[in-house]
């Protein structure tokens, strides 16, 4: 297996801004190529926030996070367009199609293929002229997940995209998942907090308690047909 | 050194021209009403510029409230339709703002806000010279002399107000 690093996170500290008293601490890992990392602990442990510090404009930390040995906010225009991100929050044009979603706003990264996003459209079975707010929400999941691999991003992001959603879906999910990683040219770091999504689907595990990171480990999955 | 500078000013113009495109199919989805909206307003600015600065005296208070009103309202209707989406008629909806539709695209919060900007002044641009000329005229032609106040006033709630007010409506929007 590729063990060239995608992504590491190096001492990084939340910097407190105002009365925002919250940030997470002691952040340190590194991320191989071809591999799922989970990103676990209770809600409001901070797993929402790490993806924040991330994703957000303004380097709200210390220390340094890498992504394909580049420092992520020396040039976060770069680092926004290497990446997926997938949320259980939709911050698409709801009164929109796929399509139309992916027309509007696929012309923001430098590489984004069309005909690669309707083609994971008709395999998941999703038709692109149905609009946002009528999909399910497992639907939309799929939708956000075939937008964010048309533009081959290095990294996908992954903010709780299955919770609340079947077993039947979750397997889907992670197929998906498994077979845009099968190259190892990127990665996937995805926060969640299923137990059975952690022992069967995740490659790492890191865990977040009260804003600290407390460990990073191995993690053996057992794929039980899982595997695309 | 000054190639680095030229890459990334060609990166920050294609960057604004990729804003341009995605605000030119936002308005065509939001843009028909709001649009109404600063043509009434700017006509009624040019009515009160016809007024000549010589003739508001420091109690003309509605003529000063509504001034400042009108000057106020213009970027705030220029900008509505790139600001904000229709989505919030979806029972669904989460956000209308369109930088939180955005910002986790590559799209640099500073080009959209310049791009943005640039809407106002190229509105207020064309408004000033016409609010000016009719408050030139009207000066002339009631008072027989045109003076530099004239102007300033004309400048001063024509332009430089709706693109202070702009400036800071793009600033708090988020």
């Amino acid at each position: 297996m590729n063990t060239d690093i995608i992504f590491s996170a190096s001492q990084v500290n939340g910097r407190t801004r105002g009365r925002r008293r919250f940030r997470l601490t002691d952040i340190s890992f590194a991320l191989p190529a071809g591999y799922i990392m989970g990103l676990i602990g209770k809600n409001g442990a901070g797993k929402t926030t790490f993806f924040d510090y991330i994703m957000n404009e303004t380097r709200r930390y210390t220390g340094e996070m890498c992504l394909d040995g580049r420092d992520i906010h020396e040039d976060h225009l770069w680092t926004l367009d290497q990446i997926g991100f997938v949320s259980e929050k939709n911050e698409f044009m709801e009164l929109r199609t796929a399509e139309q979603n992916a027309q509007l706003l696929g012309g923001f990264y430098s590489d984004f293929d069309m005909a690669l996003f309707e083609e994971m459209l008709e395999q998941m079975e999703i038709s692109g002229k149905k609009t946002l707010g009528k999909m399910s929400r497992g639907e939309l999941m799929k939708f956000q997940l075939a937008f964010a691999a048309a533009h081959r991003p290095k990294l996908y992001l992954m903010d709780e995209a299955t919770a609340g959603m079947d077993p039947v879906f979750r397997i889907d999910f992670y197929r998906l998942l498994r077979r845009f990683i099968q190259d190892e040219s990127c990665s996937v770091i995805l926060s969640t907090h299923l137990e059975e999504e952690i022992e069967k689907q995740l490659d790492y595990v890191g865990m977040l308690e009260s804003g600290r990171f407390i460990s990073f480990r191995e993690n053996t999955p057992e794929r039980g047909g899982v595997q695309g | 050194m000054k190639q680095e500078d030229n890459k990334k000013e060609m990166m920050e113009k294609q960057q604004r021209n990729v804003i341009r495109e995605f605000d030119k199919e936002l308005f065509t989805y939001t843009g028909q009403v709001a649009w109404f909206m600063p043509g009434i307003i700017s006509f009624l600015l040019i009515c009160l510029m016809a007024i000549p600065f010589q003739e508001v005296g420091p109690g003309d208070y509605i003529i000063w409230v509504s001034g400042c009103n009108f000057s106020a309202w213009i970027s705030y209707f220029v900008l509505q339709p790139y600001l904000y989406t229709t989505d919030t008629l979806s029972p669904r909806n989460t956000t209308s703002v369109t930088y939180n539709k955005l910002r986790y695209l590559p799209v640099s919060r500073k080009q959209y806000n310049r791009v943005r900007l640039g809407y106002v002044i190229r509105y207020v641009w064309k408004l000033t010279l016409i609010g000016l000329t009719v408050q030139c005229l009207s000066a002339f032609l009631t008072t027989g002399t045109v003076t530099v106040w004239n102007v300033l006033y004309g400048i001063g709630i024509l332009f430089v107000a709706p693109l202070l007010i702009g400036w800071l409506q793009l600033m708090i929007n988020r």
